[in-house]
Order: C-alpha cells, then sequence, then structure tokens
C-alpha cells in the first residue's frame, strides 16, 4: 500500500518506510492503534535464561532494530503489562520502562561510563538539599525537618561530612575527599544502572535524594515530595492547580519509579540466586 | 498516608492490573502469577535470602506507585487538555444555566 501512495516520490522514501515498520513497527512517526491482543513473555531461544517480549507472536525491538532481551523475569513481566495496558492507542509517553529500556540496549547517544559518572557528579556541586533559603521562617524549619535527615543518613553511610548552607556564594562547599566517595560509589555500578541513576538524578536534580531512592531510605512518594519541598510549600500558602502540580507531580513519581525498578531488577537478579541455592 | 501494609499493597496492584475496572480480569494479565508467587516466596522472613526488612515490599510499593501514577496521569491529561469552556460550560460548574433568550433577527438600522 505504501508504494501506491509513494509512487511519485523517489524511491528512497519508499525504502525509508518499509525499514521503520521493520524494526519496531513505526511507532516512532505517528498514533498507532493497539494492532496485538495480548503480550507475553517467552524465553529466548539464543540465549537461554533470558526472556523476549512478544506481541502477538511478533517479537519486541527497539527503535534502532535490536531485539529486546531483559534478565529478570520480573522486569519482563512488567515490559509486558505495559504493552498490555495500551486499550485502543499506543501512548509511548506514558510508558516510562519501555522507553528506558530502549535507551539500555541502543545506548544511541554512545555514551562511555566515565562520561556519564561526569554527568551524575556534576549534579553533587550543586545539590538542591545543600543550598537553602532562610526566608520565610515556616519554610526554613520544612527544609530542616525534611532535609536533615537526608543528610545525615548519608553522611552516616558514606563517612562524609556534607553540610548546608544558606548562603550561595560560599565557594567549596563539598569537600574534594567528600566527593571522591560519591565518584568512588556511582563507579561501582555498570553503565546501564549508571544510566538509570542519571535520568532519576536529572528528575530530582538532587543526587543525595537519588542515593537516598538506591538505598530504601524513603518510599518513591516521599522522595518526589521531598524533591519539590518549595513547590509544596507555596502549595500549602496559595492552593494547588491540579492540572499543573499534580501533572508534575504524577509525571516525575512515574518516571523515577519505574527508572528505580529497572535499578533493581538489573542489580539485583533475586530469582536466580534463589533458585540455584533451593536446589543445591 | 503512611507506609501501606503488605496487604493493602497486594490488594491495590491488583485492582490496578484489571483494565477498565473489570473485576476478575487481572488473571488474564501474566504478571499476575508473579506476583502472587513472589508474594508467597518472601512472607517468611526475607533475612533468610540475606536482605533487610521489608526490601522486597519496598519494590511491591514502588511498582503500585507507578501503576497508580500512570492512570493518575492519564486521567488529568484527559481531563484537562480538552482547551476552553464555552460560557454554558462555566456557569454549568456553579450550578447555574445561562438564561433562555427569544431569538428574533435584528432590526436592520442601516438600510
Amino acid at each position: 500500500m505504501n508504494t501506491l501512495l509513494f509512487r511519485r516520490y523517489s524511491p528512497c522514501l519508499i525504502r525509508l518506510c518499509a525499514r521503520s515498520s521493520a524494526t519496531n513497527f513505526g511507532l516512532t512517526n505517528r498514533d498507532r492503534k493497539r494492532f496485538y491482543k495480548q503480550a507475553s513473555i517467552v524465553e529466548s531461544s539464543q540465549s537461554p535464561s533470558k526472556y523476549e517480549i512478544l506481541l502477538d507472536q511478533r517479537k519486541l525491538k527497539t527503535p534502532l532494530g535490536n531485539l529486546v532481551t531483559i534478565e529478570n523475569e520480573f522486569l519482563a513481566l512488567a515490559l509486558a503489562q505495559e504493552w498490555n495496558q495500551q486499550e485502543k492507542k499506543i501512548d509511548l509517553s506514558s510508558m516510562h520502562m519501555n522507553s528506558l529500556i530502549n535507551t539500555l540496549i541502543d545506548n544511541p547517544l554512545k555514551i562511555t561510563k566515565a562520561q556519564l559518572i561526569d554527568k551524575i557528579m556534576y549534579f553533587l556541586d550543586w545539590d538542591t538539599l545543600l543550598y537553602r533559603s532562610d526566608y520565610p521562617e515556616e519554610f526554613k524549619q520544612l527544609q530542616i525537618k525534611s532535609w536533615d535527615p537526608i543528610l545525615s543518613f548519608i553522611n552516616q553511610q558514606f563517612h562524609t561530612n556534607f553540610e548546608s548552607t544558606y548562603y550561595l556564594d560560599k565557594k567549596d562547599l563539598v569537600k574534594k575527599s567528600d566527593r571522591d566517595i560519591i565518584e568512588k560509589y556511582l563507579a561501582n555500578f555498570d553503565q546501564p544502572s549508571l544510566t538509570v541513576v542519571l535520568f532519576i538524578v536529572e528528575q530530582l536534580k538532587s543526587i543525595f535524594l537519588t542515593i537516598c531512592l538506591l538505598k530504601q531510605f524513603q518510599s518513591v512518594e516521599n522522595i518526589a515530595s521531598l524533591s519539590r519541598l518549595e513547590t509544596e510549600f507555596q502549595i500549602s500558602r496559595w492552593s494547588n492547580v491540579e492540572y499543573h502540580h499534580d501533572y508534575e507531580l504524577m509525571d516525575t513519581c512515574s518516571k523515577i519509579s519505574a527508572a528505580y525498578l529497572i535499578f533493581y531488577c538489573l542489580n539485583n537478579n533475586i530469582t536466580q540466586t534463589v533458585l540455584s541455592k533451593d536446589k543445591a | 498516608m503512611a507506609t501501606k501494609s503488605a496487604l493493602t499493597v497486594y490488594k491495590r496492584l491488583i485492582r490496578e492490573l484489571s483494565p477498565n475496572n473489570l473485576l476478575f480480569s487481572y488473571r488474564s494479565s501474566p504478571i499476575y502469577l508473579k506476583i502472587k508467587d513472589d508474594y508467597r516466596r518472601y512472607r517468611p522472613i526475607t533475612s533468610k535470602y540475606c536482605k533487610h526488612t521489608d526490601e522486597v515490599l519496598f519494590v511491591a510499593r514502588t511498582y503500585l506507585t507507578y501503576l497508580e501514577s500512570i492512570r493518575t496521569r492519564k486521567i488529568i491529561h484527559s481531563t484537562y487538555s480538552k482547551g476552553e469552556k464555552t460560557v454554558q460550560q462555566a456557569a454549568n460548574i456553579v450550578g447555574l444555566e445561562l438564561p433562555k433568550t427569544t431569538d428574533r433577527p435584528h432590526l436592520p438600522l442601516n438600510e
């Protein structure tokens, strides 16, 4: 059907259309209706103990054409659930796990691990939790009450000495030794995990909150509201605008919870180790 | 809302998995069996598998947060993306109605 419509156009355009539908069902271009009845997972034939996603007998691929293989069963099932949850139209903007996994497998920007660590460390010097405002007085107390426990948790975990300040012109607030400790902690993770961590840091604008999430210190909703503390304070003063504040909160919550699930599944392959312990 | 218990998380997960509020349709989703099995497996003390308390429950809570926030975001988007309201709709929000006018042709002023 494509050839009939584009007969007058150059042949390279026809090839482009045919190629895009072969790789990922042409999903990136326009609104697609749900064209499959059921999304399920199956164990891959090439590499056993890895799972693939099937949309009605067709294997799911990333935008660059790579096959989507996942080691963790829970993650594969959650992806299949995401595809099953699309009702009539496929809403790619709400499928955060799918887009994150595509990025992890494809690595389209060809970022190396060192570049990722640099990007994450960039957020440390101007971390939200370190720079506080001392006017109005209620907000100052709110910051102390909400953010100080996080800082003390981080200091206790890493034996560091991060302090907050009320001035914007203080130089070298973050000491070099503390910086190196955090950098060494980040270097422990492999590249896909670091991509996920960078994604979370960009949503929360704070490294300390990200580390708290990774160590399960606070629940996801608490972390999301801690990252937008000033907004919450203003909402309590001037009331909530649902289509902006709630939308933003739900957006942040969904992105960081999807990212955390992927991070947990990448780094804690519990099902496999438990099974081997039972059998042995 | 303080931290939710394992049972409430389980119930809300099942409610999220059933699309369009059809009860009992969650059985068709493949992830339901996995959640049920994991709940049974991790119910005894999680320290048996060298994990600190509530670690797997945190993952369950996170997945619940994910599903709920996606659904809420869609609802907010569909409610507020319809554009500006007409005068009639704006009056209807507070329960008022526009008065009924009789339509008569305008007087020809410049003829």
